[in-house]
């Protein structure tokens, strides 16, 4: 298939009624959960992905990606208006935002975000376009060895990067793939862990795990609140709007400088929308006109620079995803699942005999930023009024949904209690510091792992670890996992040897 | 101060014993079934036998009085920590509300079956929190609906039907 007719195929199937309206409900339903904290993109798509069983490959597309894909448009929502971060990515946004806000500029605020993430996100999937023709024969040059250590890198690396303690991260990457080898073994058909229990001859099911390891601990976030995100009063959200729109377009170049930032920390599995956030918040400190005495108070451009990289960041965590198969964070670890539920196998086939799928999802990325624009600047006020719905309200709701969606994964109540299972291990994890995304990751890539390092040995026998493109892999996994480290050592050593300057 | 520390320790210690597991059960397999089991069971256990190691000695230091500070088990926190609110003891209370309707809900669903315990659970939890009698019957009713509609018309799922109704012969 030549990449016009796949662009084209492509276009066609998310265009057709079906995968259109699924993406729809994909944005409606991402943009008021994302608006809530503490119900993020990672729970909306874990309660969706049940749907996904029973759709056709581009409908499965359209209501996943879009899901994600949107997630960083609408969390702006309750940083802007009441200083609290919608997630990750939204941190930043709340240093000029809600200053803005409170000088009563909350509609631009919150216009000039949605323009700018829209704007961002066309960036990222332009560039995701533009890697395409790169990443064909690139993926082709490699062998199975060089994709075990890619997919042990992945785990690594999201393992070192999602927080403060490398080893803990890394330790828990290695649990998840711990838990993807419980079920029959497919080579040998010996059980592996599967303690004489016949639901555990499959394994353990994604969506039930991912169900319990992140809706469960944030649904006891929210029972434990108590209390609605917010009760203030909404104010006029529509006045200044225009202005907003016209803030963005006219800071264009700071759009492209920050969508860099974004797609740049999007490549590097591991690193997030927080980091991209503090990033491109940085970069526009430093390189906008007199932003060292205005951004913090109240600068459109601080909001604007913020946004559009969180959003343009997700083209570029995309590239090692689609290309490599490894997901750059857990939410992209859900996405990669849902699409081999579906059948559709990221790495070489995804760029190859399923070229069309690639193009849905840049396809999707365009039209979903577009949209979610549209529909967050015209529901600005019915999205932040779902920060006043009482945590009463939700926690049933969200419940009902989780062991529902549960359920749908093998159509056994089995699921529903390896479900609540894996709710008491994210709860645990989640109160020791443990980081979850790694977990979700080796168990999304453990098979994939299992696979590569099997036919590694076959093919070439130990010898697959001094090959060029491994030792060059595993320099690099070294140089990222001590990293850290090093640099924690440095700065612990600094205060004792460093002479006392003025900061 | 040494609970303090050892808390975190504890959950080490169950990963230690999971690690421990994965490669004692991978021994007597197949080589094919046994490589990476092995391969991913040592790392894991080595890794997380120095975090324990790392853990005891910050909790013994701790104990001398020499190193309060790198106690906090939230050093490895990630994209969503552990909030202020949950460590206290009401916060602990109402999460071991939440297990609690999580295991009635599963008890529920065993014994009653998903279309009635899941509405139940709904209109239950809404009656505990003194929410709205509107509120509860529309939320009640839409959920039944939810569960009937979407899951069962259009999933086509097969919900089992509960232990009780089954008994029942209903």
């Amino acid at each position: 298939m030549s990449m016009l007719d796949a662009a084209w195929a492509g276009l066609v199937g998310i265009l057709h009624w079906k995968a259109f309206l699924l993406m729809i409900v994909g944005i409606v339903i991402s943009s008021t959960l994302v608006a809530m904290p503490g119900v993020g993109s990672k729970t909306a798509i874990a309660l969706l992905l049940p749907f996904a069983f029973v759709l056709e490959k581009f409908e499965a597309v359209a209501l996943i990606v879009s899901i994600w894909a949107v997630s960083n448009t609408a969390n702006s929502i309750t940083a802007i208006m009441f200083s609290v971060p919608g997630g990750g990515g939204s941190q930043a946004t709340i240093m000029d935002g809600y200053p803005m806000a409170q000088r009563g500029e909350a509609a631009r605020a919150l216009a000039a975000a949605f323009t700018a993430s829209a704007l961002g996100g066309v960036f990222g999937a332009l560039v995701l376009l533009a890697a395409i023709p790169v990443m064909r024969p690139l993926v082709l040059l490699l062998g199975a060895p060089e994709f075990f250590i890619l997919v042990m890198m992945g785990v690594a690396m999201v393992g070192s990067l999602s927080g403060n303690a490398p080893l803990k991260g890394i330790a828990v990457g290695a649990l998840g793939l711990a838990i993807s080898m419980m079920g029959i073994h497919s080579l040998t058909g010996v059980p592996r862990y599967t303690f004489d229990s016949i639901y555990l001859y499959d394994g353990i099911g994604l969506v039930p795990l991912t169900i319990g390891l992140f809706a469960i601990p944030e649904l006891i976030f929210l029972a434990t609140r108590a209390q609605s995100i917010s009760n203030v009063s909404l104010g006029n959200l529509s006045e200044g709007r225009r202005q907003g729109i016209k803030d963005a377009f006219e800071n264009w170049w700071l759009i492209i400088r920050s969508s860099v930032v974004g797609v740049w920390v999007g490549i590097i599995p591991g690193l997030g929308s927080s980091v991209a956030d503090w990033f491109a918040y940085g970069h526009a400190m430093q390189t906008c006109k007199g932003a060292r005495e205005t951004f913090g108070k109240g600068d459109v451009r601080g909001v604007i620079a913020v946004d559009a990289a969180t959003n343009a960041k997700e083209g570029g965590a995309l590239i090692p995803t689609l290309a490599f198969g490894i997901p750059g964070s857990s939410t992209l670890a859900l996405i990669f699942g849902g699409l081999l539920i579906v059948g559709i196998k990221p790495g070489r086939e995804i760029l190859t005999t399923q070229l069309d799928v690639t193009f849905s999802i840049i396809w999707l990325l365009i039209i979903a930023s577009v949209i979610t624009t549209v529909f967050c600047l015209l529901f600005t006020r019915q999205l932040a009024m779902a920060t006043m719905l009482r945590p009463s309200i939700l926690v049933p709701v969200i419940l009902a949904m989780a062991v529902l969606g549960s359920f749908a994964n093998s159509n056994r109540i089995d699921d529903v209690v390896v479900m609540m299972g894996f709710g008491i291990v994210g709860y645990v994890l989640r109160a020791g510091g443990w980081p979850r995304p790694p977990l979700l990751l080796g168990v999304v890539l453990g098979p994939l792992a299992e696979n590569f390092l099997w036919t590694s040995l076959q093919v070439y026998g130990i010898g697959f670890l001094v090959r060029p493109g491994v030792l060059i892999l595993i320099t690099i996994l070294v140089i990222i996992v001590a990293y850290p480290y090093l640099m924690r050592r440095r700065t612990a050593s600094k205060p004792r040897h460093a002479p006392k300057e003025d900061v | 101060m040494i609970s303090r520390a050892f808390k975190p320790s504890l959950v080490t210690l169950g990963l230690l014993f999971v690690f421990g597991y994965v490669v004692l059960e991978a021994v007597g397999q197949p080589i094919q079934a046994k490589l990476f089991p092995m391969t991913v069971g040592i790392i894991g256990f080595v890794l997380v036998a120095i975090q324990f190691g790392r853990e005891l000695w910050t909790a013994w230091r701790a104990c001398e009085g020499s190193l309060a500070e790198n106690t906090d088990p939230q050093e490895g926190a990630t994209d969503f920590a552990i909030t202020d609110i949950e460590k206290t003891s009401i916060g602990r209370l109402r999460a071991a509300e939440q297990f609690g309707w999580l295991a009635g809900l599963l008890g529920g669903l065993f014994l009653l079956g998903f279309y009635i315990s899941v509405p139940l659970m709904v209109c239950l939890y809404l009656l505990r929190h003194r929410e709205r009698p509107r509120l509860i019957i529309i939320m009640t009713v839409g959920v039944a609906l939810v569960v009937w509609g979407v899951f069962n018309q259009l999933l086509n799922l097969p919900f089992p039907q509960g232990l009780i109704l089954e008994w029942l012969d209903l």
